[in-house]
């Protein structure tokens, strides 16, 4: 019967629906009209006409900040604390997360032989375990550290370390649970014990997929000290919040460039990072293949230099840099441990806490938290629907052309790639709450202004990730159409957007989980939703408010996750 | 230019007669003092060859790994430049074939690459459709995107090579064999008077791969088009291509009418293989 099925199937004049995917593609046609309908559609309630002087005078501060000596020196006093927030709060995530790494993945906790069980409690108690903290932005573990810590490095370090060790906890033991267990069972076979064998034959083959994340972890992390730092924790992004508060825009973009630098440096040393690790996996595979089947000859056109995996200078010499970054941030910042359990506090958490508990909704009630909550949503998936729109044709023009071409035409193309880039860097490199500020000149309070804040430093995310994927794509379907004869449209339309298509919208759904944990740091401008009702409650001290925020925030995040987890499935 | 005009709307496996070609005299494939060097490598890829592909002709290039069939073929494609010498593709050297105004001389270079080069997201169909594209404007291109073009020929094409039924199934969930067929059907839905095809059936069964290249055989048989294929299989090659040009370490070691190959030539060539590899 299933035949028959089959065999009719192909005799078709066209092709076979998705019904899946038609399913999910008219769901974000509806979410994304509620979401506009919530955040209201009439022009002239919505923008403030009188604002736009103030922007401009904003971006013109842009081509003269104030580079007087004092204010220089500062600066870069500033940008090194910022790196260093972010190299030890990495560091953590890191260590957090080679930990929780493996105590996530299943096989850790699978019986002897026998198949992989999901079910095992210690498996479903640690998952549990490390979904809170991931459902937290740092600047909300930034917001309740301020409170027991005052202003001390550990409330960046720490509020950057917890939530990005979960995450970086979650994505190692995939990572880890995508290498076959082959090589795993046949020493627990021979008697090896269960993490011998584990450390022995999985960990090696994941090593270089690990080392890369690490590195876009810190990316991350420097983004992420430059918004803690408007929360008060020190750094480039603190100064930023004090000169905004003075509206010395000239001095709030000494620190931009400042951060646009750092960030520009680091986004690329990352990528080069990995990279050179993708090109060293790719020359092992190629090896393999080749070793296996004498078919391969040898004019593939990938030609690698023969240092092999560890003589890769480049990749040695920023494990050192990491290696010897560490301690230098730590003395840098003056950094002391003992401040975590010193009498003050200890006092001061137990106040939190004894305040904290039990959560209540406050004088509005359950109804309020659930409005706020759905405005939460609409924001994330306004921000995010405007960042994909314009992040992914931006991506297309921006890339490094493959080809050597000479003459005026690459030339233009590249120079407007190149100013695409800079563009997103810039879009990117300024924290969301900067975004946010100016944008509520011209946009009167509701949820348009954070989302359009977070949607230009989306854009500038999504745009980089997009490239990436772009810059990685295999370009032999593309050039072999191109030399039967195809244009370069032609060859675009049919070979690059088809393969690309599914990793440009995994990833906006990527962000899209992002984006809701984010809606917390432009609330704390005031715009709309949770993050607003966050940042009141914290500066209320209404802390039995904000735990039952936090759940909420919670609650919201589980539901976009699975969705998003849905969507993706349905992509493959 | 005019050649174009009339290899443009051919029918992928009809045999219906084509309407002939203003220059049959000149080769269809020119190598003149060929050399190709990689960065890194000790040795050139193919180094000082010459020789031309008439129309009609039917090449196997055969050789051990690393012979330079997939430089030669590569080259043949415009895909690699080489390092000295120059190539003629279609009366065009490949210097210049890139540049758009020599596209309808491209959209006559059939490609079935090692690698297959697909599409894998999406369906068969689209990736067969995709071998018009140097003979369609994009509009059209984008449409056939949408909804797959003639669907009849599309499925003639597949059939061909056996895999009629696979017609809208997602390309990357079929297997190496289906793949590579589904490359070959795109070339035989665009028609091209040059076929370039790397190891054809290299992840086929025997009796398919017999089918295979008499399909692909059968392209060159009006006397206008050729094929240039490389190939493991020497019995294979010879039963179905006229020329065999046998290759090792980059170089030529004898070019010959397939009537003219003896087992001797073969099993010299299988003897300095394995002379290669000690």
């Amino acid at each position: 019967m299933t035949t028959a099925v089959v065999s009719a199937a192909h005799r078709r004049a066209t092709p076979p629906a998705r019904w899946d995917r038609r399913g999910w593609l008219v769901a974000m046609v509806v979410v994304v009209g509620w979401s506009v309908s919530s955040a209201g559609v009439n022009p002239t309630e919505l923008v403030n006409e009188r604002g736009w002087s103030q922007v401009s005078q904003f971006f013109r501060a842009m081509f003269s900040p104030d580079l007087s000596p004092s204010m220089v020196e500062l600066t870069i006093r500033e940008t090194a604390v910022t790196v260093s927030f972010a190299l030890l709060g990495a560091a953590l995530a890191l260590a957090i997360g080679l930990v929780g790494g493996v105590l996530l993945t299943e096989r850790i906790w699978s019986p002897q032989h026998g198949p992989m069980t999901r079910g095992r409690p210690g498996w479903v108690t640690t998952r549990v375990l490390f979904a809170l903290p991931r459902s937290m932005h740092e600047v909300v573990f930034g917001l309740l550290l301020v409170n027991i810590l005052g202003l001390d490095p550990l409330v960046a370090i720490l509020a950057i370390g917890i939530p990005f060790g979960a995450v970086t906890s979650k994505v190692f033991a995939e990572l880890l649970d995508d290498v076959p267990i082959a090589a795993e069972r046949n020493l627990r076979a021979a008697g090896a014990a269960r993490l011998t064998a584990f450390v022995f034959g999985t960990v090696p083959q994941a090593v270089g997929d690990l080392v890369s994340y690490a590195f876009y972890r810190f990316e991350c992390s420097l983004r992420s000290a430059a918004v803690l730092g408007i929360v008060g924790a020190g750094g480039l992004g603190f100064q930023l919040a004090l000169s905004f508060q003075s509206l010395r825009y000239d001095q709030m973009w000494t620190f931009l460039w400042a951060l646009i630098f750092i960030s520009g440096a680091a986004d690329r040393w990352s990528s080069v990072v990995r990279r050179r690790r993708d090109a060293l996996a790719a020359e092992i595979h190629l090896d393999v293949r080749r070793n296996l089947d004498g078919r391969r000859d040898g004019d593939a056109g990938t030609v690698v230099d023969d240092s092999g995996p560890v003589g890769d200078r480049f990749l040695r010499l920023s494990a050192l840099v990491c290696a010897l970054g560490v301690p230098v941030a730590w003395w840098w910042l003056e950094v002391d441990v003992t401040n975590l359990w010193a009498d003050r506090a200890r006092q001061l958490a137990g106040e939190l806490f004894s305040d904290a508990w039990p959560p209540t909704t406050g004088p509005g009630g359950f109804a309020e938290l659930t409005t706020d909550a759905f405005d939460t949503v609409a924001l994330a998936v306004l921000s995010l629907a405007m960042a994909f729109a314009v992040a992914s044709p931006l991506a297309f023009l921006a890339r490094r052309p493959a080809s050597r071409r000479r003459g005026p035409g690459a030339m233009i193309r590249r120079l407007a790639g190149l100013a695409l880039r800079f563009v997103m860097l810039v879009s990117r490199s300024v924290p969301p709450p900067v975004w946010a500020f100016v944008v509520v000149f011209v946009l009167f309070p509701g949820l348009w202004p954070g989302a359009v804040a977070l949607a230009i430093y989306n854009a500038g995310v999504l745009g980089r990730l997009q490239g990436e994927v772009l810059e990685n794509q295999d370009s032999r379907p593309a050039r072999t159409l191109v030399a039967g004869g195809a244009s370069a449209p032609g060859a675009l339309t049919f070979a690059t957007v088809p393969a690309v298509a599914g990793r440009f919208v995994a990833l906006g759904l990527y962000r899209w989980e992002v984006a809701i944990r984010e809606t917390v740091i432009v609330g704390i401008v005031g715009t709309a939703g949770l993050g607003r009702r966050l940042d009141e409650q914290t500066s209320a001290f209404d802390y039995d408010g904000v735990v039952a925020t936090i759940l909420a925030l919670f609650v919201v995040t589980l539901v976009v996750d699975f969705t998003s987890a849905g969507v993706r499935r349905s992509l493959r | 230019m005019q050649a174009s005009r009339t290899s443009a709307g051919r029918s992928a496996v009809s045999t219906a007669e084509h309407a002939p070609l203003t220059v049959t005299n000149e080769p269809l494939l020119l190598f003149d003092e060929v050399s190709v060097e990689y960065q890194g490598m000790n040795r050139a890829a193919v180094s000082g060859l010459s020789f031309s592909v008439q129309p009609g002709e039917r090449v196997a290039l055969v050789g051990p790994s690393g012979s330079g069939k997939s430089t030669i073929l590569a080259l043949a494609a415009g895909l690699t430049l080489p390092s000295r010498g120059d190539v003629q593709i279609l009366g065009v050297s490949s210097d210049v074939i890139g540049n758009r105004r020599h596209r309808p001389v491209r959209s006559r270079i059939g490609i079935v690459g090692q690698d297959y080069a697909l599409v894998g997201p999406l369906r068969a169909a689209t990736n067969v459709a995709a071998g018009r594209l140097g003979q369609w404007s994009l509009p059209r291109a984008v449409r056939t995107f949408v909804r797959p073009g003639p669907v009849d020929e599309i499925r003639r094409a597949l059939n061909a090579v056996g895999i009629e039924d696979k017609i809208w199934e997602r390309t990357d969930r079929l297997s190496g064999g289906e793949q590579q067929r589904t490359a070959i059907a795109r070339t035989l839905f665009q028609g091209p008077d040059l076929l370039l095809a790397d190891e054809p059936v290299s992840a086929l069964d025997p009796a398919r791969s017999e089918a295979v290249m008499a399909v692909l055989a059968e392209q060159a048989a009006d006397g206008h088009r050729a094929l240039v294929a490389s190939m493991h299989d020497a019995p294979l090659a010879l039963r179905h291509c006229s020329r065999i040009v046998a290759m090792r370490l980059g170089r030529v070691v004898f070019d010959r009418p397939s009537s003219d190959v003896t087992d001797e030539h073969l099993s010299a060539l299988y003897l300095l293989d394995n002379q290669a590899t000690e």
